[in-house]
């Protein structure tokens, strides 16, 4: 069998976390809400309405366009997409076709390979991101189509990726590298179960050595990381074994069917769409000068996922710690504990991520044990407030554990002196006895150390 | 240049219209008096005259991300819906005629 290489290219739509739509001034979350109650003229289509653009929707939109590297367009004007469906109440979308938010960007993905140890790292070319609106919502009955337009209006950003990606591990990785930057940055909620995160794939396979891409196809109905690798891994494997039969592949669209671990062909359109792509008459252009497009470039670099990962390598933590706490969105809370109290050590607080800033005071000036500090974490953890959780664990201080271990001493004249006699592992069942009288509240090498020196 | 069928279908078939056999023919004749009544606009020379996409000289124009809520009811809103049911606007079946 000949060896193929993968060529996949992603097409994102993320929703923005604005407070209201678009272009009207409709609550933008529509979650949890009775349908068509987060709707007003405008985003329901009635004629004689104006929009108006939501300006932070442009501000996350160029942010996410620099965190990608793109150039900024600093003219920016709307065009109206064409298109009859339920779903779209005016007849027509108001998306970016001729000046969109930014283009020719490049972004390099340094992520762990699947087996959580290998560092790797690959670049991908982005060719735009635009703003435009979501569409309604459709729900099919057995003999009519129902439409809710809450979710109509939504700011959506598309980012289109370059085909640079070369397998379902990569792609993977540009995907949680693309949500933790939009996480970072504020600008979405990026939770690809709630579809606030949609990803489209364009996927061919060529023989290795061969120049010319493979016939292009598209992989649609991807709605987790973890359907997402599964149906591109699926998809180049079903190419490939096409191609090894002799067959011709043409260029389609297919749609993700986790319940088969498919793809699954998608009715062929009968004829391409034309979407008569127009400068949108309602909506004057956007002109962004350079001082706003610097200060928006300070602050995103400083608020990159990779930035915060360089970071963190200073304080001495390994890649991998890293990138588990950046998965558990602990990162930046410990990088700024770490800030705080230089005196904490980075690889112990590191097991300890998102506990209150008094609970990092504590053990800088208490100094507890590791034992101490798991104990008290772990009741925090399930529930309990702080004082409480230290209360039950007091760290004994050394003159109260002096008393203690001669408290021990005293009442087990017989291990005393078997002890004195070579029994040295005796010493385990009379440190035993101390970690009890202290409830857990002294340190098990410090009561060991203390023993040997009283008893010899 | 007389319009061919096939292109007055496809717009037909954009527009969401069944034409008639008659209608087509109709069609295309109207259609392709129009396109060569633009066609005179092709002599004029544009070299010097910049794209416009926007006339009235405005830019910027946004507005604070701030939720004002709609004055009218659902109720309201729905009285130009031909069908409604539960909350829904209700249209013809279109399954399987995805854009």
């Amino acid at each position: 069998m000949k060896e193929y290489v993968p060529t996949i290219g992603l097409e994102i739509h993320v929703q923005l976390k604005t407070a209201s739509k678009m272009f009207c001034r409709c609550d933008n979350n529509a979650e949890g809400k009775e349908p068509n109650t987060v709707v007003c003229p405008l985003c329901m289509g009635f004629p004689g309405v104006l929009p108006v653009v939501n300006a932070t929707a442009i501000e996350y939109g160029v942010k996410t366009a620099l965190a990608l590297g793109c150039k900024i367009n600093k003219f920016q004007r709307f065009d109206r997409k064409n298109y009859f469906y339920p779903d779209l109440p005016k007849a027509y979308q108001i998306s970016q076709f001729f000046f969109p938010v930014g283009e020719h960007g490049e972004i390099t993905i340094d992520y762990l390979g699947s087996d959580r140890k290998t560092r790797k790292e690959f670049k991908v070319g982005i060719n735009r991101v635009h703003l435009e609106e979501d569409a309604g919502k459709l729900i099919h009955t057995k003999d009519a189509t129902l439409v809710d337009f809450n979710r109509c209006g939504t700011p959506l950003m598309e980012i289109v990726t370059e085909p640079d990606i070369t397998s379902p591990e990569e792609a993977k990785a540009f995907m949680q590298e693309l949500q933790r930057i939009v996480r970072s940055l504020g600008v979405s909620f990026a939770d690809m179960e709630k579809g606030h995160l949609r990803v489209d794939a364009n996927v061919s396979v060529r023989p290795k050595g061969q120049k010319k891409l493979g016939v292009k196809i598209e992989v649609k109905n991807m709605n987790s990381f973890k359907f997402m690798e599964q149906a591109l891994k699926h998809e180049i494997e079903r190419q490939i074994s096409a191609l090894e039969a002799g067959e011709k592949l043409q260029q389609e669209t297919r749609g993700w069917d986790a319940k088969t671990g498919t793809t699954i062909l998608q009715r062929v359109k009968e004829g391409s769409i034309d979407y008569r792509y127009f400068p949108e008459p309602d909506l004057p252009p956007i002109v962004l000068d350079d001082k706003q497009i610097n200060d928006w470039s300070k602050e995103v670099t400083a608020e990159l996922p990779s930035a915060l990962r360089a970071k963190a390598e200073k304080t001495g933590l390994s890649y991998e710690k890293i990138c588990e706490l950046q998965d558990k969105n602990a990162l930046i809370n410990l990088l700024v504990i770490l800030d705080k109290n230089k005196k904490l050590d980075p690889t112990v607080i590191a097991n300890y991520p998102g506990a209150s800033s008094e609970f990092y005071k504590w053990i800088v000036e208490e100094k507890p044990s590791n034992s101490v500090i798991r104990q008290v974490f772990d009741s925090i953890s399930s529930g309990k407030k702080f004082k409480d959780a230290v209360d039950v664990v007091k760290i004994v201080d050394h003159s109260d554990l002096m008393v203690m271990v001669k408290r021990v001493l005293d009442a087990n004249p017989d291990v005393v002196k078997r002890y004195k006699a070579g029994e040295t592992k005796l010493i385990g069942f009379l440190t035993g006895q101390i970690m009890k009288q202290a409830g857990g509240g002294a340190d098990p090498i410090s009561v060991t150390d203390l023993l040997n020196k009283l008893l010899t | 240049m007389k319009l061919p069928k096939a292109e007055v279908e496809h717009i037909a078939m954009l527009a969401r219209i069944g034409l008639t056999e008659a209608e087509k023919q109709h069609y295309s004749d109207q259609l392709s008096a129009i396109l060569e009544y633009v066609d005179e606009l092709k002599k004029v020379d544009i070299k010097d005259v910049p794209d416009v996409g926007q006339i009235t000289g405005l830019e910027n124009q946004s507005a604070k991300d701030t939720v004002k809520g709609c004055e009218l009811s659902r109720e309201e809103l729905f009285k130009n819906a031909p069908m409604t049911e539960r909350g829904y606007i209700k249209v013809k079946s279109v399954l399987g005629r995805e854009t």
